[in-house]
């Protein structure tokens, strides 16, 4: 038994001497490359998901886009110097006044005119400061808001009730509403009041892309919508103040500990794959820069050797 | 054996490479209750081309499977809705960029015109008052002529002192309000015209079957008596050129 066994080893000995086996290491197999191959496309296809939901994340379903310009506009004709309030039209008032002050003349020819003239440009004075937008309530500038806004959607000139005008009224009230609710973070009946009109608004917008989408797209790039924020689910909760720094920085909802450590790990996970995205950059630029530098060595040294040959 | 064949609606495109979201709407008839009940399913579909959009209606066809969730392709786009509503969503950006643009130059304009009426102290009234002084004077000078016509011609008045811009035209008025009401009129006759003869062809039997083989409809007994009353209506309508 023994010797068998001492002569199996020696015959082992042998034919590892003659024969060589060649083996491949397990990381660089067919199936460990096809294994790498199928994590690589996860990993950027999961990347790309994130980038969409950025992306689609970042408009405000409230306000919508910053700095759109039917927004700026309409926020900026109202309390212009030249618009004036309770809905009077500057070329009416016009008339008005200096039909007065004709009427006055006419009325008292003993008096002397220069005193009539003096005295109307007192009262005009006077009424202008009445009629000052800057003077009025915020209730009257939020009223000329929406004449402006309703004007503008209008289908035919005094439209009131289609579609995109009345989400264009909506809208106005929302941006307004939105300033009151920063200003009094306790009013949740009105907090409640916009909650509702935002759902509203997005309820009449999804009925007019049915209706006509032409006018849909037009109407939601105007008032700096997109169309993610009218055809998602969405409820004005804490959640959205949070995000969209209604109030500030201010900590609306505590998560729990597993919830705020999973987030804080998914952080620095992010954070490393930005580090090292961001080695890799340099690195590839140093290595450009020392091309560069190689390229332009030769390019000095060219001529010399030019030289010597000549 | 034919592949299976599916009709439904795109409703999620460009989340994941060369697939797309369709979401398929079947009844079934449920012999409990002895009505057909609605079912809907989401399948993952392949589109090579990435053409589909949200919104499409499409046919989507049965194939091997292409990997562990899809095994159906999109065979025909029945209906390309989705790609309206995107070239719709271009369109809207440049029209809208243009609109504003106008519309903010417009603004700035009229806040211009009112900052220098501010500042020269025009503004309507004063011209008023300008042009009763020019109107007053027999001496005054050219350039004051000058000025008093430019304001003529800026505020669309032929003589001063005018009426027209703080009396109502009356004569202008009740000629618009003679338009209107012979309009009215007119409007009145035609519609008793009509009428009567649209209850003359309903009580005459040959005639309204006369008319529903020249329109293309058949028995006229067999539609509901608004339908066809409307329908004569309408036949009327366009043979008196109303």
């Amino acid at each position: 038994m023994l010797t068998n066994l001492v002569s199996s080893t020696s015959a082992h000995s042998v034919l590892s001497l003659t024969r060589q086996f060649s083996q491949t290491s397990i990381s660089s197999g067919k199936k460990a490359w096809k294994f790498n191959e199928a994590l690589l496309r996860k990993k950027a296809n999961i990347g790309r998901q994130i980038r969409i939901q950025d992306e689609l994340d970042k408009v405000d379903p409230v306000l919508g886009r910053a700095d759109t310009p039917f927004i700026d506009r309409i926020k900026a004709a109202v309390v212009e110097p030249s618009s004036l309030s309770y809905g009077y039209e500057r070329g009416d008032v016009n008339n008005l006044l200096y039909g007065a002050q004709r009427a006055l003349i006419a009325k008292r020819p003993g008096y002397s005119q220069e005193q009539i003239l003096r005295t109307e440009e007192r009262r005009r004075e006077i009424v202008a400061r009445i009629l000052d937008i800057k003077n009025s309530s915020s209730s009257i500038q939020r009223k000329l808001g929406i004449k402006l806004a309703r004007e503008e959607f209008a289908r035919f000139p005094g439209d009131s009730g289609s579609s995109e005008v009345q989400a264009a009224i909506m809208t106005m009230k929302i941006h307004y509403l939105t300033a009151h609710m920063k200003k009094n973070k306790k009013d949740f009946q009105n907090i409640r009041r916009l909650r509702m009109l935002v759902q509203q608004r997005q309820a009449i917008l999804r009925y007019l892309k049915r209706d006509n989408p032409k006018r849909y797209y037009w109407a939601i790039e105007k008032l700096g919508l997109t169309d993610h924020t009218v055809t998602m689910e969405f409820n004005l909760d804490k959640r959205y103040m949070e995000k969209f720094k209604v109030f500030g920085d201010d900590v609306l909802i505590r998560e729990s500990k597993s919830v705020e450590s999973k987030k804080l790990r998914a952080k620095t996970k992010q954070k490393k794959s930005l580090r090292k995205a961001l080695n890799e950059k340099a690195a590839q630029e140093a290595e450009e820069l020392v091309e560069e530098v190689e390229v332009k060595e030769s390019s000095v040294e060219s001529p010399k050797s030019s030289e010597a040959t000549v | 054996m034919p592949r299976q064949n599916f009709v439904g609606i795109v409703v999620s495109q460009g989340k994941m490479q060369k697939t797309i979201k369709v979401r398929v709407q079947q009844g079934e008839f449920n012999k409990l209750i002895n009505k057909r009940l609605l079912g809907r399913k989401d399948y993952l579909v392949h589109d090579e081309g990435e053409i589909c959009r949200e919104g499409d209606m499409v046919r989507i066809e049965a194939t091997r499977p292409l990997s562990r969730h899809k095994s159906f392709a999109v065979a025909d786009i029945l209906k390309n809705k989705g790609q309206q509503y995107a070239q719709f969503q271009r369109d809207a950006k440049t029209i809208v960029a243009q609109e504003e643009a106008a519309k903010t130059r417009e603004f700035l304009e009229k806040r211009g015109e009112y900052n220098s009426n501010v500042v020269n102290k025009s503004g309507m009234i004063n011209d008023m008052l300008f042009l009763d002084k020019v109107s007053s004077n027999p001496e005054a000078s050219a350039e004051d002529l000058q000025k008093q016509s430019d304001l003529m011609k800026k505020y669309n008045l032929s003589s001063w002192p005018t009426t027209k811009m703080f009396d109502l035209d009356v004569q202008v008025l009740r000629a618009q309000i003679q338009k209107v009401q012979e309009q009215v009129e007119q409007h009145d006759e035609n519609n008793s015209k009509v009428s009567d003869k649209v209850s003359e062809i309903l009580g005459d039997e040959g005639k309204l079957t006369a008319i529903f083989e020249k329109l293309g409809r058949g028995n006229p007994d067999k539609l509901k008596a608004n339908v066809r009353k409307n329908l004569v209506r309408k036949y009327v309508i366009n043979e008196l050129g109303l």
